[in-house]
């Protein structure tokens, strides 16, 4: 079976962000575009996950012990709010082939 | 009293002046004119012991005849068309040059400050949202003047400088300030913005002016009623953060002291469509 590798890439919080919580909600420097990013409550736990290497895969597991959502809805808003965050330029990718 | 001093190429020293880091000594083509910037500036003193130590830019005021022109430092000197364009040039050159020069020192806040009770309230927002006119109003009611347009923030966000420079204001803000027994500011006929000293309360002397104790942003629009609503932690950062003059300069570390300030104190959005009810509100919200 042939695999486009996608599920293997792995991401992280690029080094030029820095982030600060503000109850539920997060804001984010990234210093290398100077722009800051503010990101809602389900977002921010996503990002929180990413502050190590991990897989969209690997994000849906760790935010399944924590909410009551449909496992393919909650994989399906994972990816989603990890694309946005690679389009915004606030991760880094290994694995990307 | 001081009494100003006829320099030998014919400028009047009028005094040293601060705005945050930034100290400036001011010379003035006639007396007039020295008395003029001195009138506005009282409150921007520096203390006597700083016109021997530091760093110290020259800012010269020339009005004479048609040649009405202002140089600050080494800048190419700027015309302006009258006298009061000439002092609203000023003001703006000193702004920039503060800006400049207070950047590696403190975050700086596009905001006006005033002290009501245990310390400084940040009023925040954009140009024109009525951040000039509002602290104009509180200072008539007896708040603490603490400054305009740039207010500075140390990076633990645990004390505010003051800058009380005058206020730029407009005929329907000096129109609507005479309601709060500013009675001379509607004897101002002209359209134009011009300065007004903060005179009309009590100003606290340049330098620490205390812990910040309320994020307020301002937002005048016509008709509207006048009302208080709370921020989030969340956009009271962002409004600080959107409101710093040297936010990317800082980058994270300006981020972490509005958001500190953030965490401790309230935020809150005032919006309003005259000043009497703004007043209101808004020390009913504070008490």
């Amino acid at each position: 079976m042939r695999s486009d590798g996608a599920a293997d890439v792995r991401y992280r919080a690029c080094p030029s962000t820095h982030a600060v919580d503000l109850d539920d909600e997060v804001l984010i420097w990234d210093a290398r575009v100077e722009q800051l990013h503010r990101l809602n409550p389900s977002a921010a736990r996503i990002w929180h996950v990413l502050s190590s290497w991990r897989t969209t895969a690997q994000v849906t597991a760790a935010l399944t012990a924590e909410t009551d959502a449909d496992a393919s809805r909650l994989e399906r808003d994972v990816a989603q709010c990890v694309a946005g965050f690679v389009r915004a330029g606030l991760l880094e990718q290994q694995g990307a082939g | 009293v001081t009494r100003p001093v006829t320099e030998p190429h014919g400028l009047v020293t009028v005094g040293t002046y601060t705005a945050l880091s930034l100290r400036y000594r001011v010379q003035a083509s006639n007396s007039n004119l020295a008395a003029e910037f001195d009138r506005l500036y009282q409150a921007c003193r520096a203390p006597r012991l700083a016109d021997r130590t530091g760093r110290v830019i020259s800012l010269e005021l020339r009005d004479e005849g048609n040649d009405v022109q202002v140089r600050f430092g080494d800048e190419p000197a700027l015309a302006a068309g009258d006298r009061n364009d000439l002092l609203l040039a000023t003001m703006s050159e000193i702004d920039r040059a503060s800006v400049s020069t207070s950047s590696g020192d403190l975050v700086l806040l596009h905001a006006s400050a005033v002290v009501a009770g245990e310390g400084p309230v940040l009023l925040i927002g954009p140009s024109g949202a009525g951040k000039s006119t509002l602290s104009a109003a509180l200072a008539a009611r007896g708040w603490t003047y603490v400054g305009d347009e740039v207010i500075g923030l140390d990076e633990s966000a645990q004390q505010v400088f003051a800058n009380p420079k005058p206020w730029k204001l407009d005929r329907g803000s000096r129109l609507a300030l005479a309601e709060f027994g500013c009675e001379r500011l509607d004897r101002v006929t002209s359209d134009h913005e011009v300065l007004v000293a903060p005179d009309v309360g009590p100003a606290h002397a340049p330098g620490p002016a205390g812990t910040p104790v309320a994020i307020v942003r301002v937002a005048f629009r016509g008709g509207a009623h006048a009302a208080v609503t709370p921020m989030s932690r969340a956009d009271g950062a962002e409004l600080l953060a959107d409101q710093c003059f040297n936010f990317s300069q800082w980058g994270g570390r300006a981020l972490d002291a509005v958001a500190s300030l953030a965490r401790r104190v309230p935020a809150m959005h005032l919006e309003f469509g005259d000043l009497r009810s703004a007043v209101t509100v808004l020390e009913k919200a504070l008490q």
